[in-house]
């Protein structure tokens, strides 16, 4: 009987399983995931389950759902070494499987502050656990937190924290909020969000040092001065889980690298997911996408591969945030683009940001108008040269002209 | 039987309209000609069903594009895995009743 072994039982890992069930694969399916817990997904953790306590752990599936499908989910399991020659994982107990199929769907680390001086100080958030300790400080009376890194997760954090009224600064060293993701106008709708309701955003600043104080604080030390925080939250990226391809010897690049099959540099080895270094068909360069329908997605079409029906993974990327009443949705890679054009209303947080590179659109940001991403995403897919008079005519609907490009493509 | 008024039938095809009927957050859908009404709060966080995307007979949730069949409720991808309730619905003398407590589908 066939074994197809899955490293990682985030969304990638689980996605993958259980999309070789659904496509009618009846060997063995070992899915082995480090932490204790069932699968779960993270995006609730830095909204809800930071600001209220006894919510239920978001699970992904059940564990009765999982046995039903017989997956063989093993937690509290982490796998130490790789052999690709023999086709082994081994654990650190000095047990082993073979496989006849692997995914590597490791996922990552957050980033911490080492080696700054008092780091250790600050919290991370990436896992459940995470999240019951930040939410434990959180419960506490509010008082002064300090976040470090204006991207999706500390900007997250800090409107979840100034909804329990605790007084925020965020401290970033690029010069824009979520400058990843977004186009430098749309950081700047993001920075005056956060301005508006009374979070202060710092950029360009080069953090030295945390330093406890006297009183039970923490003194947040930067070339520009100091702050005196209760609390230190640090938002500044994950880390990808590559040392088990690194060590087993195949290529990594910060992630590790996949074809866009999701083949990685050995026989029967693949990534998806987070730790993943693609090759996107779509925008002809290797990325790494850190978003939960990547993760699933992704996760799903490698297991199609791994069955032999492979075919190219070319999704429009797409994910989203949730920031007090905002919702934000990215599709494609705006920092592709030449242009930006605008429907709707900044003033009224409603409207649809376009990007264009040579009339193609490449990208598009949504805030508060997540109906209209389909039919962004259908034009992002047509790849054709577009109408810029009528994309930017308020008076044409973008569900009529993406079906009307669709139509004539 | 507690058909209530919810709005004018005059929502185009494949267009839908949030009402509430009672203090309830309903949707009301023009499917094909038809009517149909479902809960317009998406089982997977608060969010306006009315305010998604009408894909034939399925709703996709605005917020995390979640997908329902406004026929019956049914969740139908991920992120959302709990159905929608619907409601009974009728059309008569150019208005759309629904049955707040009655169950549809």
């Amino acid at each position: 009987m066939s074994s197809f072994v899955i490293v990682g039982s985030g969304n990638a890992g689980l996605g993958a399983a259980l999309e070789l069930r659904r496509q009618g694969f009846s060997g063995r399916v070992l899915l082995l995931g480090a932490e204790p817990h069932l699968p779960y997904e993270r995006p609730p953790l830095s909204k809800a389950h930071l600001a209220a306590d006894g919510l239920p752990m978001p699970l992904l599936q059940s564990a009765d759902l999982l046995a039903a499908q017989r997956i063989e989910l093993r937690t509290g399991c982490r796998v130490e070494a790789l052999d690709t020659t023999a086709a082994r994982v081994h654990f650190a107990d000095g047990g082993s499987e073979p496989y006849d199929q692997l995914l590597l769907a490791t996922g990552g680390r957050a980033r911490t502050l080492d080696p700054l001086a008092g780091g250790q100080h600050a919290l991370t958030l990436r896992s459940y656990d995470d999240a019951l300790a930040l939410r434990a400080r959180l419960a506490a009376p509010p008082g002064h937190l300090v976040v470090v890194g204006a991207g999706v997760i500390g900007l997250e954090v800090a409107a979840t924290a100034r909804g329990l009224g605790w007084r925020v600064t965020v401290l970033e060293g690029a010069d824009r909020p979520m400058a990843r993701m977004l186009t430098p106008e749309l950081s700047g709708f993001m920075a005056s969000l956060h301005a508006a309701a009374g979070v202060e955003l710092r950029f360009g600043v080069a953090l030295q040092a945390l330093e406890p104080t006297a009183d039970g604080r923490l003194g947040v030390q930067s070339a520009g001065g100091a702050l005196d925080a209760d609390l230190v939250v640090a938002g500044i990226g994950m880390q990808p889980d590559t040392a088990l391809a690194a060590a087993a010897g195949l290529a990594t690049d910060g992630g590790i690298v996949v074809d866009e099959f999701g083949r990685a540099s050995a026989p029967a080895v693949h990534a998806a997911g987070d730790a993943a270094s693609l090759w996107h068909p779509r925008f002809n360069r290797r990325l790494r996408l850190e978003s939960w329908q990547h993760a699933a997605r992704h996760g799903a079409a490698t297991a199609r591969t791994m069955l032999g029906r492979s075919e190219a993974y070319d999704e429009v990327p797409w994910s989203w945030t949730d920031q007090y009443d905002l919702n934000l949705q990215v599709l494609g890679l705006p920092a592709e683009a030449d242009r930006s054009l605008l429907r709707g209303s900044p003033a009224d947080r409603k409207f649809v940001a376009l990007h264009l590179k040579k009339r193609r659109l490449v990208g598009a940001t949504l805030v508060n108008l997540g109906r209209e991403m389909r039919p962004c995403k259908a034009l992002i897919e047509c790849g054709v040269e577009l109408d810029l008079v009528r994309l930017a005519d308020p008076a044409v609907s973008l569900r009529e002209y993406a079906a009307h490009m669709a139509a004539t493509a | 039987m507690p058909w209530t008024k919810a709005c004018p039938a005059d929502i185009p095809p494949g267009e839908c309209k949030g009402v509430v009927v009672n203090g309830a957050n309903l949707a009301v859908f023009n499917v094909g000609g038809s009517f149909h009404a479902t809960s317009n709060i998406c089982t997977h966080q608060f969010a306006l069903l009315s305010e998604g995307y009408v894909d034939g007979d399925v709703i996709e949730c605005p917020l995390h594009q979640g997908r329902f069949s406004i026929l019956t409720g049914e969740a139908e991808g991920e992120p959302v895995s709990k159905p929608i309730r619907v409601f009974p619905i009728r059309v008569e003398g150019g208005d759309v009743f629904v049955d707040v407590e009655g169950q549809g589908g």
